[in-house]
C-alpha cells in the first residue's frame, strides 16, 4: 500500500521529482567522474615514475645493486629471459646493460647511469618516447645514438646532434671510451631519472664495454595486483644467485608517496561524500518541509506514524536510485568521452615533464565505491527526513 | 522598497526551518570547498617547505655564482655584508655556506663528491641537519672531522671512525687535499645527494679550498614566506649588482612546477565539488520557491506587482544567502585555524614519504584568507544564479492556477 502511495506521489509533483533527480543525477555523475579523474591521474603519475625508473620487477645477480658493477652481468641471460616469459602474468621483457659511467662534453662531465637498451622492446616496457622534447628515439638511421635528458644537455651544453663522450669501465676492467651522438633529449616527470640517466642502443653498450650478457632484466606484469605473487613465482624459478626485485622494494620513496596520494585520495573521497549527501538530504528536508500540509492530512485521516514514514522512505529510496543510477550511467559516459578527448591539465603552464593531457582511466573500483556511497547515501537521505516528517502531528 | 525588505525579512522568519535548510546547504557548501582547498594548500606548503630546507628561502652569492658554482666566483663573508642583509626586515637568519666539488675516496673506490661546509648550529637552527644523523655524531664547529651521506658512505665502504681522503680544486686553482676522520653519518632525503654529500665545518671548509673568510652562498630564513619577493627586491636594490640575490623558487623550480600541476588539478576537482554542492543549493531553492506557490499567486491577487514580488525573494535569497555564508566561515575558519595546529599525524608508508623528503609526516591544513573570499564568492554567485530560478518561476505563473 505505501509503495504505491510513493510511486504514484513521485509523478503526482513531476516539477519536485525532476529537481530531485537532476540533483542526484547532476551529483553522482560529478562525483564518479572526479573520483576516477583524481585516481587516474594519481595513477598515470605512479605508473610512469614507475616504469621509467625500474618497471614492475627486475631482475640482477645478486650485489650488483650495491654499485652497478659491470662484471656483476646476468650469467645465461637468454636462458634466465625464457623462465621469466613462462611466467603467466608476465607481459614483457627486456634486457638491459646498466652500468655507471661518465658524461662529457667540450663544457662539463657529469657521473651518470648509462643504459644499453633494445629499442624494439623498451618501447613498450618504459615511456621515455612520451617525455621526448626535442629529437626522437634511438633511431637506426644514425650511428650511435644517445638519449639524454633536458638536465643533461644544459649541464652538459649539449644540443641535438651533438657528440658526447662516454667513459666507462669494461668487463675486463679497463677504462674504454666512445663517442655518441645526442639523438633525443627528454623531460620526464622522475627528477631522480631525469638528473641520472642516458640511454643508448643494447648493441652499442655491448660492443663498447666488450659485454656478452645484460646486467638487468626488466619485467613488465600483465596484473599489477599480483606483484607479489609473480615476483616469488619468477624468484622460485631461477637459482640463488639472482635477485628478484619489485619496484616498491627498488623505489621505497615512490611507493611511500603513493600511500600518501591514496591518503589524500581517500581525504577528498569523504570530502565528496559529505557534499553529495548534504545537498541531496536538504534537497529532500525542503520536499519534506513543503508537504507538511500533506503529511498532517495523511495522519489526520488516520494513517499511522509508521505508515507515512515507511511511505516517505520508499519515495526517497526510488527517486534515490533512479537519480543515482542514471547519474553514475552518466559519470560513466563522461568518463569514456574523456578518456578519448583528454582533459587538459598543464596548457598554458608551459612545462616540461608532464603529460599536458590527461586520459582518464575507467577504474572498476571507483565505480564499485561510488555505488557502495550511492546505496549508504540513499538510506541516510531517505531515512533522516522521512523521519522528521513522522513527527509531524496531524493537527498541524 | 522599506517595505519589501521588511516583508522578506518576516518571509525569513516566518517559515524558520525552511530558511534553516536554506542558510545549512549554504553554510556547508562553503565549510566543504574551504576545506579542500586548504587541505590542498597545505599540501603545497609542505613541499615548498622540504625544499626551501635544502637552499634556504633566499641566497645572495657573488654575481653569476648559480649558472656555474665555481669555486672562484666566493663572496667575502664580512660583516658590513651580514650587517647590510640583517637591516632589512624580516630576515632572521643568515647561513653561510661553502661547497666545492672534490673527489672522495676510501680505501679502493672513489667517487665524485659534494664538499659543503656549513655552520653546524646555524645551519641546524634552520633545518635540523643535525636531526638526519643516523651513525656517530655531528662535528662541532671548531673540529676537524667530517659527516658524510649514508649512500656515500656506502660506496666508499667507510664508516664512523674511518678516514675519509679528498681532494680537488680549491679557490684560485689551489690544490685541494686533506685527510679527515668521519664522526658521523647523515641520511640525505634527496637520492643524489645521498650518495655524494660530504658536510664540513665552515672553518674547516675554508682551510681545505684555502678559502680563508669566504663562502659561496649566504642562505636567509625569513619571518614570513610571503614576504620572499619583497625582501629579494630590497637585497638587490641594497646590495647591488655585485651580488646574485635567488629566491627559493628559482633555485628549485621542480617544487613551483609540481605546485602548479597540483593547483590546475584541484581547481578540476574543486570545480566538480562546486558542481555538486552546487546543485544542492540550487535544488533547494527551487523547492522553496514551489512550496510558495500559492503564495506568490495570493500576493499577486490582493494587488502586488509581479516584480515586487520577484524584489522580495531576491532580497530573502541575498539575505539567506549573506547569513549562510557568514555562518558558514564561521564555522570553517575556526576549524581550519584549529586543524592548522593540530594537524592530522600520518603513519605507514604515507609518513615515509614526508620524512624521505625532509618534512614531518603530517597531514597539514593552510590558511589564506583570500581562499576563504574566493569560496564565499563563488558560493554566492551560485546563491544568485539559484535565486534567478524562483523569479522566474513567478514570471511564469498565473494568478489563477497559483491559487
Amino acid at each position: 500500500m505505501t509503495t504505491k502511495l510513493a510511486w504514484r506521489n513521485i509523478w503526482r509533483n513531476k516539477t519536485r521529482t525532476t529537481v530531485f533527480l537532476l540533483a542526484a543525477f547532476f551529483g553522482f555523475a560529478m562525483a564518479l567522474f572526479a573520483l576516477n579523474l583524481m585516481k587516474s591521474i594519481s595513477q598515470q603519475r605512479l605508473d610512469d615514475a614507475k616504469n621509467l625508473q625500474t618497471s614492475d620487477l627486475q631482475i640482477h645477480k645478486m650485489g650488483f645493486q650495491d654499485d652497478k658493477d659491470i662484471t656483476l652481468f646476468i650469467p645465461n641471460a637468454e636462458n634466465v629471459i625464457q623462465k621469466v616469459k613462462e611466467n603467466a602474468n608476465v607481459d614483457v621483457v627486456a634486457k638491459r646493460i646498466s652500468t655507471n659511467a661518465v658524461a662529457a662534453s667540450p663544457e662539463n662531465s657529469i657521473g651518470c647511469e648509462i643504459k644499453g637498451v633494445e629499442p624494439t622492446t623498451e618501447r613498450e616496457i618504459s615511456v621515455v618516447q612520451d617525455f621526448l622534447v626535442e629529437g626522437s628515439y634511438l633511431s637506426t638511421d644514425m650511428r650511435m645514438p644517445i638519449l639524454i635528458s633536458k638536465k643533461t644537455a644544459d649541464k652538459l651544453k649539449l644540443k641535438l646532434k651533438s657528440k658526447i663522450i662516454i667513459t666507462l669501465k669494461n668487463t675486463q676492467e679497463e677504462i674504454v671510451g666512445g663517442s655518441f651522438r645526442v639523438a633525443g633529449i627528454f623531460a620526464t616527470p622522475s627528477t631522480p631519472f631525469d638528473e641520472n640517466t642516458v640511454i643508448v642502443n643494447y648493441t652499442d653498450l655491448q660492443e663498447l664495454g666488450s659485454i656478452s650478457e645484460p646486467q638487468e632484466i626488466a619485467i613488465k606484469i600483465k596484473d599489477p595486483t599480483k606483484l607479489i605473487e609473480t615476483q616469488s613465482g619468477i624468484q622460485e624459478t631461477l637459482s640463488a644467485e639472482y635477485e628478484v626485485n619489485n619496484w616498491k622494494e627498488l623505489l621505497p620513496e615512490l611507493n611511500a608517496f603513493d600511500a600518501f596520494i591514496n591518503m589524500v585520495g581517500v581525504l577528498f573521497t569523504i570530502i565528496v561524500i559529505l557534499g553529495l549527501g548534504f545537498s541531496l538530504m536538504n534537497i529532500m528536508n525542503m520536499i519534506v518541509q513543503e508537504r507538511t500540509h500533506e503529511i498532517g492530512m495523511l495522519r489526520a485521516i488516520g494513517q499511522s506514524k509508521f505508515k507515512v514514514f515507511s511511505m516517505l522512505l520508499n519515495e526517497a529510496g526510488v527517486l534515490m536510485m533512479i537519480g543515482a543510477v542514471s547519474g553514475i550511467l552518466f559519470g560513466y559516459v563522461l568518463t569514456l568521452i574523456a578518456s578519448k578527448v583528454g582533459v587538459p591539465i598543464s596548457s598554458g603552464l608551459d612545462m616540461l615533464g608532464i603529460r599536458p593531457v590527461m586520459y582518464p582511466k575507467l577504474n572498476p573500483e571507483i565505480i564499485i565505491m561510488v555505488i557502495v556511497i550511492a546505496k549508504i547515501l540513499t538510506v541516510a537521505i531517505a531515512s533522516i527526513p522521512a523521519y522528521r516528517a513522522m513527527r509531524i502531528k496531524p493537527n498541524y | 522598497m522599506k517595505q519589501l525588505i521588511k516583508l522578506a525579512w518576516r518571509n525569513i522568519w516566518r517559515k524558520r526551518k525552511r530558511s534553516v535548510i536554506v542558510l545549512v546547504s549554504i553554510a556547508f557548501a562553503i565549510i566543504i570547498t574551504i576545506s579542500l582547498r586548504s587541505l590542498m594548500l597545505g599540501n603545497g606548503d609542505k613541499m615548498v617547505e622540504a625544499g626551501v630546507k635544502n637552499v634556504g628561502y633566499i641566497q645572495v652569492h657573488t654575481a653569476d655564482y648559480w649558472k656555474d658554482k665555481s669555486i672562484n666566483d666566493l663572496l667575502l663573508d664580512d660583516d658590513k655584508l651580514i650587517d647590510k642583509i640583517n637591516s632589512i626586515e624580516g630576515v632572521t637568519q643568515i647561513i653561510p655556506r661553502l661547497q666545492n666539488f672534490s673527489l672522495a675516496a676510501g680505501d679502493k673506490t672513489s667517487k665524485a663528491s659534494l664538499v659543503l661546509g656549513i655552520d653546524g648550529d646555524n645551519e641546524n637552527e634552520f633545518n635540523k641537519v643535525k636531526d638526519r644523523i643516523v651513525k656517530g655524531s655531528f662535528f662541532t664547529s671548531k673540529s676537524k672531522k667530517v659527516v658524510i651521506a649514508e649512500g656515500l658512505a656506502k660506496y666508499l665502504k667507510l664508516t664512523v671512525g674511518d678516514t675519509l681522503v679528498l681532494i680537488g680544486q680549491g679557490y684560485q686553482a689551489n690544490v685541494a687535499a686533506g685527510k679527515y676522520p668521519i664522526s658521523g653519518i647523515v641520511k640525505i632525503p634527496n637520492p643524489q645527494m645521498n650518495v655524494m654529500l660530504v658536510y664540513m665545518p665552515l672553518s674547516l671548509a675554508q682551510e681545505y679550498n684555502s678559502a680563508f673568510g669566504m663562502c659561496s652562498a649566504l642562505m636567509l630564513n625569513i619571518k614570513d614566506k610571503s614576504q620572499t619577493n619583497r625582501i629579494s627586491k630590497e637585497l638587490k636594490s641594497k646590495l647591488g649588482s655585485n651580488y646574485e640575490i635567488m629566491t627559493w623558487d628559482e633555485m628549485i623550480p621542480e617544487i613551483l612546477n609540481g605546485l602548479k600541476i597540483d593547483t590546475t588539478v584541484f581547481t578540476l576537482l574543486s570545480s566538480c565539488l562546486f558542481l555538486i554542492v552546487g546543485f544542492g543549493i540550487i535544488g533547494t531553492i527551487i523547492m522553496m520557491a514551489l512550496e510558495r506557490k500559492k503564495e506568490f499567486g495570493m500576493l499577486q491577487a490582493i494587488g502586488l506587482q509581479k516584480s515586487q514580488i520577484q524584489t522580495v525573494i531576491f532580497l530573502e535569497s541575498l539575505m539567506l544567502g549573506i547569513t549562510g555564508i557568514i555562518i558558514g566561515l564561521s564555522i570553517a575558519i575556526p576549524f581550519m585555524i584549529f586543524m592548522y595546529y593540530h594537524p592530522i599525524p600520518l603513519t605507514g608508508d604515507g609518513a615515509k614519504s614526508f620524512e624521505a623528503m625532509g618534512a614531518e609526516p603530517i597531514m597539514q591544513f593552510g590558511i589564506k584568507p583570500k581562499l576563504w573570499a574566493l569560496m564565499s564568492f563563488i558560493v554566492f554567485c551560485i546563491m544568485l544564479i539559484a535565486s534567478l530560478l524562483p523569479i522566474q518561476i513567478i514570471n511564469k505563473q498565473k494568478v489563477a492556477e497559483a491559487i
